[in-house]
């Protein structure tokens, strides 16, 4: 199993670790529910070196970007970060991922980590046909702090150079420093950011971090915020059998430049054209009890659905998660819970409100 | 109430049980609570409901998965612990303490030989 450079940091803080996509991560340090909860109330650090960062450079960096993604770069100047799909020719998501705008000349990524070498394998074959270098990003080490005090406390926990541009920075703005980045996302609901540094300088803000008192979360605490937040997880609310139509994703297929052709294009339009039958939704049981992935759920006009993230919402005190369920599904359906049929509310996503940074 | 682990028995399937006279009290280990992460909602047995012993009687689950309490002797349900209904995290944070789930009146005391003790049940989940 591969490890992070915080991995003896992780240790001593008694985490609990976990096989994640080869590498060993920490699923909880005491526990999850507290995790969550000072995220939601003060700030938490993550480690999501896991993941894997990717730059393309050269002359036809957006060109390519264009077409290999289903947003739309072009509607954004340098300096942002936008969420997007990439698809494969039938509208499937291959993964999703966020590009880092620098210039026109350089953009990072972000990819999944279980989907790092698919899609690697799928932006070089794109690639060849493009004046573009693609780059993996070895040795950085990735963190995110987040929670409504995570921007107040980054003069506290970071080099000048990033805690500086850090205020200045809006929610999906990005700057570059070198190799290194930082970012105003995040996949928490909460305020933010992300960084990218080389691992000395992650190892400084780790500690620092603990020491300003800003909780370790593990990946436990990660999944129960961002269903909390709405916010999918590839390979199990979507893969590349469903298109972002049916994914509440349909937002980051951008269409509005009937001259941009991307992969997948086609499919979505099909899909448009013959009808939605899908949709990915919030769904909520309020009685005691759990939702699990997979539980299938039934509809009084005897249609079915089934729940592709179950899970449970600290902040509301009750089971929640996400399913796909048909189109127009009624409000309320019926899952089995121990051999009795039991109601389940859905709901659009989120289930918590967009959350604000705390005026100091 | 504190129970001093050295004096609890335990079964292999991670129950612990503290003998006072007839009534024991039941709860699950501190290996056990570790395995399932955060307890989220506890579904406690009936009171007056009669067990045999191996039967499932309650329930527990968490973000990660469910699990089943087993009854480690036959008898009667003659209390539960009402706190785990608002503080389900009371099992991972005193597992062998505030966090005990049911009490039953025996029924035969020869049972309680079958269980094992603290080491006995450590060198078992060592060897897991």
């Amino acid at each position: 199993m591969k490890q992070t450079v915080l991995h003896s940091q992780h240790l001593s803080l008694h985490a609990k670790m976990v096989d994640f996509s080869g590498y060993s991560m920490p699923l909880q340090y005491q526990s999850q529910m507290q995790e969550h909860l000072a995220v939601r109330n003060n700030a938490g650090i993550f480690d999501v070196s896991h993941m894997k960062v990717l730059s393309i450079t050269g002359n036809d960096t957006i060109k390519f970007i264009r077409y290999l993604v289903a947003n739309d770069i072009a509607k954004l100047p340098p300096g942002k970060a936008m969420y997007t799909c990439m698809l494969n020719h039938n509208g499937g998501i291959i993964d999703d991922l966020i590009i880092y705008y620098f210039n026109n000349r350089h953009i990072n990524l972000i990819v999944n980590a279980a989907c790092a070498d698919k899609d690697i394998k799928w932006m070089t074959t794109t690639a060849e046909s493009f004046d573009v270098t693609i780059n993996i990003q070895a040795t950085q080490s990735i963190l995110a702090v987040q929670g409504p005090n995570a921007i107040s406390l980054a003069s506290k926990i970071l080099p000048e150079e990033y805690s500086h541009v850090l205020n200045t920075l809006k929610p999906f703005e990005t700057s570059l420093y070198n190799t290194d980045f930082i970012a105003r996302t995040g996949y928490t609901g909460e305020c933010g950011f992300e960084i990218v540094v080389q691992p000395a300088t992650a190892i400084q803000i780790w500690e620092q971090a603990i020491q300003e008192g800003i909780t370790p979360c593990g990946l436990a605490a990660r999944d129960t915020l961002r269903v909390e937040a709405g916010l999918n997880l590839y390979g199990q609310d979507m893969d590349d059998t469903t298109s972002p139509l049916i994914s509440n994703l349909k937002w980051t297929v951008s269409l509005d430049d009937t001259d941009r052709d991307f992969i997948g294009k086609q499919a979505i339009l099909k899909e448009i054209e013959c009808g939605v039958k899908f949709k990915l939704t919030g769904v909520s049981m309020t009685t005691p009890g759990m939702l699990r992935n997979n539980q299938q759920i039934t509809f009084q006009d005897g249609t079915t659905g089934t729940i592709t993230s179950g899970s449970f919402s600290p902040i509301l005190k009750h089971a929640v998660g996400m399913a796909r369920v048909p189109i127009k599904a009624p409000e309320h359906g019926q899952v089995m819970q121990r051999k009795q049929s039991t109601e389940i509310k859905l709901s659009p996503l989120p289930f918590i409100k967009k959350r604000k940074t705390v005026a100091i | 109430m504190a129970n001093s682990t050295s004096e609890l028995k335990f079964t292999k399937s991670h129950e612990w049980l503290a003998a006072n006279n007839n009534t024991v009290t039941v709860g699950i280990s501190q290996h056990a609570q570790g395995l399932l992460g955060d307890i989220v909602f506890v579904d406690l047995p009936s009171i007056n409901d009669t067990i045999a012993k191996g039967d499932e009687i309650a329930v527990l689950e968490s973000v990660k998965t469910a699990a089943d309490v087993y009854a480690p002797v036959s008898g009667t349900i003659v209390e539960v612990n009402t706190n785990l209904e608002s503080q389900p995290e009371l099992i991972n944070q005193a597992p062998e303490d505030g966090g005990w789930i049911f009490r039953i009146e025996i029924s035969d005391t020869a049972e309680l030989t079958t269980l094992m003790s603290f080491d006995q049940y450590q060198q078992t989940i060592s060897e897991e």
